[in-house]
């Protein structure tokens, strides 16, 4: 790895991390009745309904205060205090509908959806891996025929529709698994066995649902591992008396696992962004039901703040993989070349 | 230079199982091969002489089965080893330890994951070697082929030339100290000049290591220069054997003696070359009498109804033909040159293709 890939490549994420916060900044003053006006509207419909003195003045301290900015300030001030609070500060404001700085509510759901996600990643693509591997062996099989087109109808069925399903079936109908919550009421948050068959309990269904965003990787898999077993050095490797073991780990695996590493980081920005809606189907208080409740009542702050986090975590994924690829692969290391 | 028979092959025949039919892709070979001799096998595209190679270690690829007897007497005087009856594991400590085989395809030959060393290192471990004394004898197997170990060991596959992988796969190949050696087009892939000096090395290592090699290629040029012994495949049966030079200078199969009258050389002239008119024989055809007849110019009645058993040829210990009317095939097939010339010229620029 040289240093000057390292270097280009670090900035590179940081132009993209700044294009998003800028464009995200750019569109919420664009739309209509922006952010301010909106949040000034909400407060004065507070002060009126509890039947208050409306004051102008103290209202726009009240905005400047939740979302960071002073509404009067042009935009291009507003734009620069926004990210000298958010980079020296690390605050991203204060939520208005919640009371409460946006990072520590951010700060709060991030575990639990994190949780979700790496663990649907994990169970999709460990799935996909043996079913792929599986497929490939028999290849032509009749299990490899109706698993193909399994996993083809998998492919094109949304998650969404999955979460929906179970939900009805098993949650509703069945009564297996609850219907929403992170855990059971009553049960003493901690290091527990109560505690933790609870989460699972919880966190069963989103993370089934997500994991066939994973599960359709068996098909690529498939076909990885065919061409691998048809390659000279599986051959070679096979007249050498190679242990049967070593051949299956080392030469079919992870030649056939290789191009799906990317995949695989990457698909930590696809679980994430699903969670937004898988969240809401089974209401999981989560990142993803905060930023769709931020939306619904148009809690700005919030909003800016839970897309931030997704941006970065995706950021970090890709770059990860980037950086990381090439000790996996020899023949991508170093970098170099143009992109 | 006779000696004992390190391998005897008898009645082999390979077949892969086809929807139209069972495609037989060698068919009853019977050859001995012996001790620290060199022996060619030659034959056009598809005569079955990769097949033929394969089978020597089992290897021929899945669904392909190779059936008959294969007897391999271990030069250090243990028990003979039937080939083809192993057991998995039995077969897959015999590979490599015992016959180990280079192919044409070098370039791909390796894992392109793991560096040359690691290739090295886990033959050792899978075979239960010491690993240090292994990997001195690697590195010297490198230095031996001009290759630089420290350099090899740690790189990539794809960080190499490919007469380097080529050179790399040779001493990979000669790791376990095989008592028998098959090389499959080593030199198929490579420029003339890499073909030279792989030859030259080829020489070299098999009078410093005392190995048997089994040599396939068809260049038959190339092969003159390398071979004690040759054996000439057509249609997936060995139809002529012998000693290099009788091969060359007195062969006496009407297709050998075409082989050599299309081989070109850089002293005949290009107008002299004779294709063979004709097409060989599909591998699924059950074909009467000899698989040559078609395109023989010698052909006659008996030839389409009766097959030709390899037989001595008058006057030599070690040449056998499987043809009726040899004695008239010198007459009816004219090299381009006396055969005498042709054999000079082919050794002159033995690399020619």
């Amino acid at each position: 790895m040289n240093l000057n890939y390292l270097t280009r490549r670090l900035g590179q994420a940081v132009i993209t991390f700044w294009a998003t916060v800028t464009l995200t900044f750019a569109l919420y003053h664009m739309m209509p009745g922006g952010p301010v006006e909106s949040m000034q509207n909400i407060i004065l419909q507070q002060v009126t309904t509890s039947g208050g003195s409306v004051d102008l003045e103290q209202i726009e301290q009240m905005v400047a205060l939740y979302a960071n900015i002073q509404p009067n300030d042009p935009v291009y001030v507003q734009y620069i205090d926004y990210w000298r609070q958010l980079l020296f500060e690390f605050s991203m404001g204060q939520s208005f509908s919640h009371q409460e700085p946006v990072t520590t509510l951010i700060a709060e759901r991030v575990p639990w959806s994190m949780f979700v996600s790496v663990y649907s990643l994990v169970i999709g693509y460990t799935a996909s891996i043996l079913l792929g591997s599986a497929m490939a062996f028999k290849e032509k099989s009749r299990f490899d025929s109706i698993m193909s087109s399994i996993m083809v109808a998998l492919q094109s069925t949304p998650y969404y529709i999955v979460a929906l399903l179970l939900i009805y079936s098993v949650a509703l109908r069945l009564g297996w698994f609850p219907t929403g919550g992170r855990v059971g009421t009553g049960v003493e948050a901690g290091f527990n066995l109560e505690f933790m068959t609870s989460v699972v309990h919880h966190a069963a269904l989103p993370i089934l649902s997500t994991s066939i965003l994973g599960i359709a990787g068996a098909i690529s898999l498939r076909g990885n591992a065919i061409r691998v077993l048809g390659e000279d050095y599986l051959r070679v490797a096979e007249l050498r008396g190679l242990r049967p073991t070593r051949i299956a780990t080392e030469y079919v695996g992870r030649n056939a696992i290789l191009p799906m590493y990317t995949r695989f980081m990457i698909g930590i920005a696809g679980v994430l962004s699903s969670s937004v809606i898988l969240e809401q189907i089974f209401s999981y208080p989560g990142m993803g039901l905060l930023m769709y409740n931020a939306i619904n009542i148009r809690d700005y702050p919030l909003l800016m703040g839970t897309l931030i986090i997704f941006t970065s975590i995706t950021i970090i994924g890709i770059l990860i993989a980037d950086l990381t690829y090439g000790y996996i692969d020899p023949r991508a290391s170093g970098g170099g070349g143009t992109e | 230079m006779k000696s004992e028979p390190i391998a005897e092959v008898e009645n082999l025949n390979v077949a892969f199982p086809m929807d139209r039919g069972e495609s037989r892709v060698v068919r009853d070979a019977d050859i001995d091969i012996y001790q620290d001799e060199i022996l060619g096998v030659v034959g056009e595209s598809g005569s079955g002489k990769s097949m033929f190679a394969a089978s020597l270690l089992d290897g021929v690829v899945e669904p392909g089965v190779s059936r008959g007897e294969i007897t391999f007497n271990p030069p250090d005087g243990g028990d003979p080893i039937s080939v083809l009856d192993l057991t998995e594991e039995e077969l897959r400590r015999f590979r490599w330890d015992r016959v180990a085989m280079v192919f044409q395809g070098a370039m791909s030959s390796f894992n392109p994951v793991k560096t040359i060393g690691a290739h090295f290192k886990e033959t050792l471990q899978d075979h239960n070697k010491n690993v240090e004394e292994g990997l001195e004898r690697g590195r010297q197997l490198l230095e031996d082929l001009y290759l630089d170990p420290d350099r090899v060991m740690d790189s990539y596959p794809h960080e190499l030339s490919g007469g380097m992988k080529q050179r790399g796969l040779i001493a990979l190949s000669l790791l376990l100290d095989p008592d028998l050696l098959i090389l499959d087009e080593p030199t198929a892939a490579l420029d003339l000049l890499m073909q030279r000096s792989i030859i030259s090395l080829l020489r070299e290592v098999q009078t410093n290591y005392d190995a048997t090699f089994v040599m396939i290629t068809h260049d038959l040029a190339l092969l003159s220069k390398l071979a004690d012994r040759m054996v000439i495949m057509y249609a997936f049966q060995f139809i002529e054997m012998g000693e290099t030079d009788e091969i060359i200078w007195n062969a006496s199969h009407p297709y050998t003696r075409a082989l050599l009258a299309s081989t070109p050389s850089l002293a005949s002239d290009i107008d002299e070359m004779k294709p063979i008119p004709g097409d060989k024989p599909d591998p699924v055809e059950q074909f009467h009498g000899c698989s040559y007849s078609s395109r023989c110019p010698l052909a006659d009645e008996r030839c389409r109804e009766e097959e030709p058993p390899l037989r001595a040829v008058e006057g030599s210990t070690t040449q056998q033909t499987a043809c009726f009317h040899y004695e008239d095939a010198a007459e009816a097939i004219h090299l381009p040159s006396s055969p005498q010339e042709a054999a000079e010229s082919a050794a002159a620029d033995g690399e020619g293709q």
